[in-house]
């Protein structure tokens, strides 16, 4: 008898746990995504920094989108301002993947009408395998924008969400935050005063500089770890360029035109010395070209302006001194960018 | 199929209980759990299922034809066939791409073409583990240690079961068919089952809550040795040790649970390892079904210490030399196995595997080796090997943790602490589980112990002791 209630015992605990759990998760609703929201979190606390940008979006009017993933920010707000004449948001998220700068577009379309332009820095990571964050697939505002079915996760991956530390651990950050009154870094223009990067490299004021011998060191160390990220993680098992991701971006594009908004692709170049590394596996270095030869076909159309600076001199140089580490590069090398392509634009207008 | 995957533990662990416990009826348990570790083992790949079974069919028969023979050259040739086919098998698979990378750099050196290749070959899951088992059953018969099983059936499953299929236990078919076949004809029982659960929730809880932590702090540096620091070089070789363990007398302590659920038990596989005094006494409590089958099939045929010192010398060397090399095809398993051998001979010829009053010191030794052994166990190939040791032993790479990840880094400490703990001060789960008692609050905290480990789950991290 002692047997059967040890197990009985077991069970029962299990069940109340379980349940306790998701009561605690709906009560906090930390990612904004649980099954019954028992309470509206203050978007001051909350963890989905997508829905936050959302919100902001939303609020703030701004002629040009931003969109990228942490390479895009050294791309000041306060520079594409100043070189296009412009209003810009910063909408970009650390690895952000193609949904979820589809996503963000997709909302500055919706509710701002003063949409002039989308600055679209690329990277290569993003055409391999595509997930749709889990902050988009099961927040109910973020993934009506997804149109498509195809690369949705299903309920059990829904479940494992919902049961993972990371929820957990989430819903006591909004906790935390609640108890000690918490004010979000991000700026009304979605800027931030904290960079994504960690690195402790220090690179030069200037877009032709030569980075010194002892930061050539850290930088080494710094590529030999991308390296590391990049080949065993996030660019493993690249069979293809993915579909859904070059059918989001030609959707970006199609749904600008219909609104004359114009589409600027920045593909975002690597340290050489990563970019020999990761390209001497041959499939990545077939994928990469693939990669390049898609976005430069987006050329040709109307609107759309594709700047490639991946044979750039800071690119080809390996004692540039703009690299933060083989993936990021410093806000003067995106300065430079962005004057070149202010430049020829005005040209091509003239 | 792992068992820390969502498919096992919410789909085919509870649809194949369901059905063993309520739906099939006794007389076709035993099939029906046949079938249910065929589909386990066809989950990773149906295509080589036919060699798992092929491999049961022939020793099974071959077994018979022993048994019937009174002839004893031709049951020499029998038995002599039985390994070699298994061997053959193994070898192949494991060890050919191995031994031609090699003969193709000695042809280089000599100047001569190289051998053409096969490409990719795929090892077959668990095909270290159940040759053993199914070779071990010819040689018993052919030593007329037992009668050869007249029912096919009760051997397959023994082999095929599918909580010790893929990593062991080796479990040898003298402790298992007859149970298999007992069980059965049993209902569920309620204790065993009890027990069943403490193990599972235990070896769930070391594999997840502290060999992966470890694990995903230690790996990215491993891979980027050359820029380690000495003091991250040994966090390393110390993490890999502790999250070596947790790994596998996790999986086996779920294995055992899983056997005890379905009312068989399997022996003890893990005696507390990190408690040894010597290296001989290590191996008698580390992967204890390996050292005990290796001591009854390898050193015992080779001659074991029965023709002489030295021969008893050479036959232990040996064994452990073949030993290295049966957990994968590199030259670091072959030198790991030669440095534990070497260690095994040098303890016994100067009677160093004897507890002394200075037993503290004598288990600090042993653990240093032991730890510098599992870092040629980890090192894929000779040269992170070389460069590991460099970086732990010229004490000049610094003493600073600038490369492991700040994300998991809290995380890895914790798990190591705790380990450590757990290893040196605590009781083992055998022992735990001769002292089982039925509590309630046991088995609340249970619950909440497998609810905190569901809830680290979700990171694909097969348990180290499959890619053997």
């Amino acid at each position: 008898m002692k047997y059967k209630s040890f197990i009985g015992t077991f069970f029962f605990t299990l069940i109340l746990t379980v349940l306790g759990h998701v009561f605690f998760i709906s009560l906090i609703d930390p990612q904004q995504t649980a099954p019954l929201s028992l309470s509206k979190s203050h978007e001051n606390y909350h963890d989905n920094f997508l829905l936050k940008k959302v919100k902001l979006i939303e609020r703030f009017p701004f002629e040009t989108l931003i969109l990228g993933s942490s390479t895009s920010e050294a791309f000041l707000v306060s520079e594409v301002n100043h070189h296009f004449k412009t209003q810009s948001f910063h909408a970009s998220i650390g690895g952000g993947s193609t949904v979820a700068r589809y996503t963000l577009f997709k909302k500055a379309l919706k509710s701002n009408n003063s949409l002039k332009r989308v600055i679209y820095i690329a990277d290569f990571f993003e055409m391999n395998k595509l997930s749709v964050p889990d902050l988009i697939a099961f927040n109910n505002e973020l993934k009506m924008e997804i149109d498509t079915q195809d690369f949705m996760p299903h309920m059990g991956h829904y479940l494992k969400y919902l049961f993972s530390h990371q929820m957990l651990e989430s819903a006591f950050l909004v906790m935390k935050r609640k108890r000690k009154n918490y004010h979000s870094p991000l700026l009304v223009d979605g800027s931030t005063g904290q960079s994504m990067i960690l690195s402790t490299v220090e690179t030069l004021a200037s877009f032709n500089s030569k980075i010194s011998s002892h930061n050539r060191i850290k930088l080494n160390e710094e590529i030999l770890e991308n390296y590391g990220t990049y080949s065993n993680n996030v660019l493993a098992g690249f069979e293809e360029l993915n579909i859904h991701a070059k059918n989001l971006v030609e959707s970006l594009v199609s749904e600008s035109q219909k609104k004359s908004i114009e589409v600027i692709f920045i593909l975002a170049p690597y340290h050489e010395s990563f970019r020999k590394k990761l390209l001497s596996n041959p499939k990545l270095s077939k994928r990469y070209l693939e990669w390049i030869t898609f976005f430069e076909s987006l050329n040709s159309q109307s609107g759309v302006f594709v700047y490639n600076p991946t044979t750039s001199n800071i690119a080809i140089d390996p004692d540039s001194g703009v690299w933060r580490d083989g993936i990021h590069f410093n806000q003067f090398a995106a300065t430079y960018f962005l004057k070149e392509i202010a430049e020829n634009r005005r040209l091509n207008h003239e | 199929m792992l068992f820390t995957s969502y498919e096992f533990l919410f789909l085919f662990f509870p649809l194949v209980f369901f059905f063993y416990f309520v739906v099939v009826p006794k007389p076709l348990k035993l099939y029906f759990i046949l079938a249910a570790s065929c589909l386990f083992y066809g989950f990773w790949s149906f295509k080589f299922l036919p060699l798992l079974l092929g491999t049961i069919f022939t020793d099974f028969h071959l077994g018979r034809m022993i048994g019937q023979s009174t002839n004893e050259k031709k049951k020499k040739q029998l038995v002599v066939f039985s390994v070699v086919l298994n061997l053959t098998f193994l070898g192949f698979f494991k060890y050919f791409n191995f031994f031609l990378d090699n003969a193709n750099s000695l042809l280089s050196l000599l100047g001569q073409s190289h051998l053409a290749g096969l490409g990719e070959i795929i090892l077959p899951l668990g095909i270290s583990f159940y040759t053993f088992q199914s070779m071990s059953y010819t040689i018993d018969v052919y030593r007329s240690k037992f009668k050869p099983y007249d029912d096919f059936f009760p051997f397959a499953a023994y082999v095929t079961f599918f909580p010790h299929l893929i990593a062991g236990p080796i479990v040898r078919h003298s402790e298992m068919v007859n149970q298999l076949s007992e069980s059965t004809k049993k209902s569920f029982n309620v204790e065993l089952a009890s027990r069943g659960l403490v193990y599972f929730v235990i070896g769930l809880c070391k594999k997840i809550l502290i060999a992966d932590n470890i694990a995903a702090s230690i790996n990215p540096v491993i891979n980027m040795m050359s820029i380690a620091t000495t003091l991250e070089s040994w966090a390393c070789a110390i993490g890999y040790t502790f999250q070596l363990y947790f790994d596998f007398s996790g999986y086996t302590d779920m294995a055992i649970g899983l056997g005890l659920i379905f009312g068989v038990r399997f022996p003890q596989n893990f005696n507390s390892p990190y408690k040894s005094f010597s290296i001989t006494d290590f191996w008698r409590r580390w992967h204890m079904t390996l050292s005990f089958w290796l001591r009854d099939y390898l050193y015992i045929s080779l001659g074991g210490n029965r023709l002489g010192v030295t021969r008893t010398y050479l036959n232990l060397f040996l064994t452990m030399l073949l030993g290295g090399l049966w957990h994968g095809a590199s030259w670091t398993y072959v030198l790991w196995g030669a440095f534990h051998g070497g260690l095994l001979v040098i303890e016994k010829r100067f009677n160093l595997d004897k507890k002394t009053s200075f037993v503290f010191f004598q288990s600090c030794l042993t653990f240093f080796l032991v730890v510098i052994g599992w870092v040629m166990f980890r090192a894929e190939h000779l040269d992170l090997l070389l460069v590991w040791f460099n970086k732990m032993f010229s004490l000049e790479g610094g003493w600073k943790l600038l490369h492991f990840s700040a994300r998991t880094r809290d995380r890895f400490a914790i798990a190591l602490v705790v380990g450590m703990a757990l290893v040196w001060f605590c009781k083992n789960t055998t022992e735990l589980d001769l002292k089982f008692k039925a509590f309630k609050p046991l088995a609340a905290l249970l619950a909440i112990a497998f609810f905190i480990g569901i809830l680290f789950l979700g990171s694909d991290s097969p348990f180290l002791y499959f890619q053997f």
